[in-house]
């Protein structure tokens, strides 16, 4: 066969595993831009139904809404209400404002601040397991929704 | 888009790949396709497709791009080793399908890797016992200077492949459960604080004992991959730079009075240095290595068309040198882009993981694939001195490919559970 057909299905072939470099390319990119639309929408892993009262379901960006904690699983305190009005940090040291005790949960652990929207921030504190919020980890902080989900070490609050 | 889906089309584009490599060796070298083709592309399309169909059913919701890179790497490497050796080529195929038969056979028994934890000890004894098998008389044996090799029948395995993998498992469940304990400092000397030396004793004796079979067979490779190994899996479980800090140092001063001591280690740093001082001895690899890849040039040699078998070992420490000669550095920059997705892939697949446990061992195994790709390929274009290990997935070897798979399958299954907690 001539040298020059070699040549050229030579370049046909490194072209074809090129192309094959080109897919996984897209296929990372395409998957690595879907979770920042999935934490655009927090609230549809969780469905905040389990409350029927109107005063607990307010617009999101309703300026007078207490914003709370509620403890949904947890060893000791599951059931417990912790409002969150400025500020609110969770952690194992008894600095915290309140103190989880808990092998799992470093001693400060996640900082939830209302901001300058009342909406209710959550930003890790560097944490050794993480923070998840609706099951992803908090690596920035990001703004929290009613019915969210957020979890420090084995303890599981859902946001009021 | 559907993963599998998305895995489907890139096994259809590795298959294309590897076929199409392969013809044109055939059409390069004899200018006509061998009488068996057809066969060997159902046989390639058919092994491709089983892994496939395993993945969509045992692990539906994985990475899709893990089997297909593994998939093109593994394809690559036999269209090279059929080219350079056609025996060796039919024992690769034959442990490429006992490697997907492997990997199958793992995703279908073991369904959460956590069940591996409570195995802890008995993994990491298995992994030194594996180590010190070909120490045995009669049942191991000295192969190329280094006693790593097992006999049995036609034969010969390398236990220490697997002795990684279980290590590796060891280490992850270790490090999840002690890293509080390692992370707090208890002692004090001097502005230096120490975490309580208890908790290290099991990880460092493993390390030790591991350590010194390695150095005892004159396996360099193995102990140094092993050593960074463990030295990553410490720092992905505590954060703390300075185990790194101590351990580079540890590894600096070890390597300085190894090669101070040992003259088959000095050799090697000679010929790293210099290998063209004894082309036709000493240096006599790496020099033909650099001939290989300078006469690949940019676009390669063509398949078929150069003389990669000039290059000794050129089917499994120095497949490398075999690619960038046929193919060139576009070629060899693919095979390295491959590794790098690949390696990209693992950690992303741990940092998705559903545990803690499963984070650090998908980051320990992709941490070991890349830094033995790196160890190898460097020591081919001399980077670093030549150490004899695989080229993960490409280079001709039975154990090495059978261990990859493993590490391919735990890949998939953390991936797949990772996906389907979030």
């Amino acid at each position: 066969m001539s040298e020059a057909v070699l040549t050229l299905l030579k370049w046909c072939v490194l072209v074809l595993l090129y192309l094959f470099f080109l897919r996984v390319m897209q296929v990372t990119w395409a998957s690595l831009r879907a979770p920042a639309r999935r934490v655009a929408t927090p609230t549809g892993a969780v469905p905040a139904t389990t409350t029927t009262s109107p005063a607990a379901r307010p617009p999101k960006t309703s300026s007078d809404h207490a914003w709370a904690l509620e403890v949904v699983e947890g060893d000791t305190i599951a059931g417990s209400l912790h409002p969150v009005h400025d500020e609110l940090t969770i952690g194992r040291s008894a600095g915290c404002h309140l103190t989880l005790d808990d092998t799992y949960v470093s001693q400060f652990h996640v900082r939830i601040t209302i901001g300058g929207d009342h909406r209710p921030v959550v930003e890790d504190l560097g944490s050794t397991n993480g923070t998840y919020l609706n099951r992803q980890r908090v690596s920035s902080p990001v703004i929290a929704n009613v019915g969210d989900r957020l979890q420090v070490g084995s303890t599981v609050f859902v946001v009021r | 888009m559907k993963p599998r889906n998305v895995e489907l089309g890139l096994l259809l584009l590795a298959f294309i790949v590897t076929i199409s490599a392969s013809a044109l060796t055939a059409l390069g070298r004899t200018a006509d396709l061998p009488v068996d083709f057809v066969p060997f592309l159902i046989a390639v399309l058919l092994l491709l497709l089983a892994a496939h169909m395993v993945v969509r059913r045992l692990a539906p919701a994985a990475n899709p791009l893990l089997l297909p890179l593994a998939a093109l790497l593994n394809g690559l490497g036999y269209v090279m080793i059929a080219r350079l050796d056609p025996d060796l080529a039919a024992n690769q195929s034959a442990w490429a399908f006992l490697g997907v038969a492997g990997f199958s056979l793992g995703l279908l028994i073991l369904p959460d890797p956590r069940k591996l934890e409570p195995y802890r000890y008995t993994l990491a004894l298995a992994g030194v016992v594996l180590l010190l098998l070909p120490l045995i008389p009669r049942v191991g044996v000295e192969i190329n200077g280094a006693r790593i090799w097992l006999r049995v029948g036609s034969f010969s395995i390398q236990p220490g492949e697997f002795a990684k993998v279980t290590l590796a498992v060891f280490l992850a469940s270790y490090l999840v459960e002690k890293r509080e304990l390692l992370r707090v400092s208890t002692r004090r000397i001097g502005p230096i604080h120490l975490p309580d030396v208890k908790h290290f004793g099991p990880m460092l004796l493993a390390l030790g004992v591991a350590l010194l079979v390695m150095l005892a067979q004159r396996d360099l490779g193995s102990s140094l991959l092993f050593f960074t190994l463990f030295l990553s899996m410490l720092y992905m479980a505590t954060e703390r730079v300075a185990f790194v800090a101590v351990g580079l140092t540890t590894f600096a001063a070890a390597a300085v009075l190894a090669w101070s001591r040992f003259s088959h280690v000095q050799r090697r740093v000679d010929i790293w240095i210099d290998p063209f001082a004894d082309a036709k001895n000493a240096g006599f690899q790496i020099a033909e290595a650099a001939f290989a890849l300078a006469d690949g040039s940019i676009s390669g040699t063509g398949l078929g068309l150069g003389t990669p078998g000039k290059v000794p070992f050129a089917a499994t420490d120095m497949i490398f040198a075999a690619i960038g000669e046929e193919l060139g550095l576009l070629g060899a920059s693919a095979v390295i882009a491959a590794f790098i997705l690949f390696c990209t892939t693992g950690f992303r697949v741990a940092t998705r993981a559903a545990s803690d446990f499963e984070t650090l061992l998908a980051a320990g195994l992709t941490a070991l694939l890349g830094f033995q790709s790196f160890v190898i390929i460097g020591g081919v274009i001399r980077v670093l001195p030549l150490t004899g290990v695989t080229l993960p997935f490409v280079s001709y070897g039975g154990s090495s490919l059978l261990a990859n798979y493993a590490i391919l399958g735990l890949l998939l299954r953390i991936s797949d559970r990772g996906e389907q907690a979030a």
